[in-house]
């Protein structure tokens, strides 16, 4: 599936309104009577939905509502599944990042990942096929590296930046002595849901 | 736009619901308060502080809804009577920092908030909800639920009155039944959560294998529907946390459903796993599973309570 | 690296990437890497080969494939469980997005950091699974 110009979060197709009006079921007159309507209310104190409004307007059936709902809902999860939102390279190299960590590598095999990582941005290209290859090359140098580890985080990465972030992210975690908690798929999301917030780099 | 999910207007105010609720969860925090003394009214106490504190900063007009309060007052009633104040202050303010503001505020949580902070608290720090053994009042014993060494089976006695360890949610059986009840007699929740929630606890303990980390460690386990029901927090979950419309299917064969998959999931904790109780999880669980549940059974439920008839938001977050 | 993180890790990699149109095909490289690591004449060249085979599964996600076949799976329950445990949680993920109302998100936590969250909240919700 490409990347279309899709609904993503923080898009605009996606809202009730335009739903609506992409299904015909309101005129962009009527449209707007229903956000005059809500605005009213709202200012009025009372937090009404569009969707109430137009109900409440008589501008849509319950069936209507309900057509528009199930486009809606359509429309968010092809923002799932399209994936490749805002923000997908930065987490992309998180998770690469993660790895080495998680992997509960030595210190040879965190440095040789690391290596493989920023040596793969001069070879990666061709996609994941040459990751493999690269994965095997390096775990012949560094036998405790697992070829799925380099092959699985570098195809992720695209770019001098991932491939740098990545390769530093990876020695930190892997080098610095962390908690064993840390050691874990869940507390590093969380982590990076933190660090992505913190720094408005995560859209 | 309507993507937290529709809403019947129930004729009833987030306030007086929320009372409504804090009144029915008295019963349950004045027999954690007579049974485990100053300690448990400290963790009581901070988990309101936090909870409320958390919802001033976030969303001063909503702190005096007393949302906040029920969800600090829940969140008390699953912690461990010996747990620190510090993590009352922390969970009430995780709770509602994290478990509501950060999903878009009130009525638009996926998760629990209570269950949300309790699980990731213990997932960080284990120390203060993984202790086999706890000392009250000079006594220590073993959880009922707790399957390693140490462990001492309950008598039915013991259970009923709440003398045995765990959370301050289990301090009463009975005060809590009489808060849910009193929830289920005021409308204020649907009795099919609860009532198909237990039941099928009950149920699975009854018909359930055994599994090694039972066998030989704590075999009052098997065919004790009893234990199960208020040896953790059952109780607890099915009254106060399962039946938050919020995180809970719309429709009434979508409850039944969210009820089952929810006490599935506490008691393969119960009997497979090494933790001592998975009711908190299996919240989180059933409440992840509501859009598939929705998506399945919303458009049968829009027959029996057509959205035309809707859509007014009652912003009802709770219990 | 248990299973149980590397589905997690799988699971959001997945979503930095477009998807594939038999992506299901995916969940198959848990039973691959099994099989092939259970294989003994392989010897030294079972892990490449499994690497390999999570690749030619779904080129698109190879590294969700690579992820997938980067545990040790003791037995194939295990190797099933994560099968079983990836394919559901992509469901109940992307269910979960759908209803997420990311208009009414504080901009900050917007897209990425409210999506880490609930993979986090998952993680410790499933976590007991890890066990079994």
């Amino acid at each position: 599936m490409k990347p279309v110009d899709h609904p993503g979060p923080g898009g605009e197709e996606w809202r009730f309104g335009k739903v609506a009006l992409k299904l015909g079921l309101v005129s962009p007159e009527e449209l707007q009577e229903a956000v005059d309507a809500q605005e009213e209310l709202r200012a009025a104190g009372i937090d009404t939905l569009i969707g109430d409004a137009m109900l409440d307007l008589r501008l849509i059936t319950a069936e209507q509502c309900e057509q528009a709902l199930a486009e809606q809902d359509r429309l968010f999860r092809l923002a799932g599944l399209v994936g490749r939102a805002r923000g997908a390279p930065t987490v992309g190299w998180l998770v690469a990042g993660m790895i080495p960590a998680l992997c509960h590598m030595p210190p040879s095999g965190v440095l040789a990942w690391s290596g493989a990582i920023l040596l793969g941005f001069a070879l990666s290209h061709g996609g994941a096929l040459r990751w493999v290859g690269l994965g095997w090359l390096t775990s012949v140098v560094a036998p405790v590296l697992h070829p799925a580890a380099i092959a699985g985080s570098g195809s992720l990465l695209r770019g001098w930046r991932t491939h740098a972030g990545a390769a530093l992210l990876g020695a930190a975690l892997g080098l610095v002595p962390l908690p064993g908690v840390m050691h874990q798929a869940g507390p590093l999301f969380l982590l990076a849901a933190g660090a992505l917030a913190l720094s408005g780099r995560g859209r | 736009m309507t993507t937290a999910g529709p809403f019947i207007h129930s004729g009833q105010t987030n306030r007086k619901i929320m009372v409504m609720v804090l009144v029915s969860l008295s019963p349950s925090l004045v027999a954690a308060l007579v049974r485990y003394g100053a300690g448990a009214g400290l963790v009581i106490l901070s988990a309101l502080a936090g909870a409320w504190l958390a919802e001033l900063l976030l969303d001063r007009e909503q702190a005096f809804d007393c949302t906040a309060l029920v969800t600090g007052a829940i969140f008390a009633l699953l912690l461990p009577p010996t747990a620190p104040w510090w993590l009352g202050l922390l969970g009430g303010a995780v709770a509602i920092g994290l478990g509501k503001h950060a999903f878009g505020g009130l009525g638009r949580n996926l998760f629990n908030p209570a269950a949300l902070s309790r699980v990731l608290l213990m997932g960080v720090l284990p120390v203060y909800f993984f202790s086999t053994t706890w000392t009250i009042g000079g006594l220590t014993r073993a959880s009922p639920l707790a399957k390693e060494s140490g462990a001492i089976g309950p008598t039915i006695t013991e259970l009923l009155a709440g003398n045995t360890p765990g959370a301050l949610g289990q301090a009463a059986p009975h005060a809590v039944l009489v808060g849910g009840l009193l929830l289920v007699l005021l409308r204020a929740i649907d009795w099919r959560i609860p009532l198909t929630y237990l039941a099928a606890v009950a149920f699975l303990a009854l018909v359930l294998p055994a599994s090694a980390r039972i066998e030989g460690h704590a075999p009052w386990l098997l065919g004790n529907p009893l234990l199960h029901l208020v040896g953790g927090g059952s109780l607890v979950v099915a009254f106060f946390m399962l039946t938050d419309p919020v995180t809970a299917p719309f429709s009434p064969s979508g409850r039944i459903v969210f009820a089952i998959v929810a006490a599935l999931y506490t008691m393969l904790v119960r009997f497979y796993t090494p933790y001592p109780d998975g009711a908190a999880l299996a919240v989180l669980l059933a409440n992840a599973t509501v859009p598939l549940i929705d998506r399945a059974t919303l458009a049968r439920a829009s027959g029996d309570a057509p959205l035309g008839a809707t859509v007014l938001s009652t912003d009802s977050a709770a219990p | 690296m248990r299973p149980f993180d590397a589905v997690f890790l799988a699971l959001v990699a997945s979503r930095c990437l477009d998807r594939p149109k038999r992506w299901w095909l995916v969940a198959l490289a848990p039973l691959l890497a099994y099989g092939i690591g259970w294989y003994e004449p392989l010897g030294r060249f079972a892990m490449p080969l499994a690497a390999l085979a999570a690749v030619a599964l779904a080129p698109r996600w190879a590294p969700v494939g690579l992820l997938l076949v980067l545990p040790v799976y003791g037995t194939l329950i295990h190797s099933l469980g994560a099968a079983a445990t990836w394919l559901g949680l992509d469901v109940v993920f992307d269910a979960l997005l759908a209803r997420l109302d990311e208009s009414a998100i504080t901009p900050r936590l917007r897209g990425w950091p409210i999506r880490l969250a609930i993979a986090g909240i998952l993680y410790y919700t499933l976590l007991p699974l890890a066990y079994l």
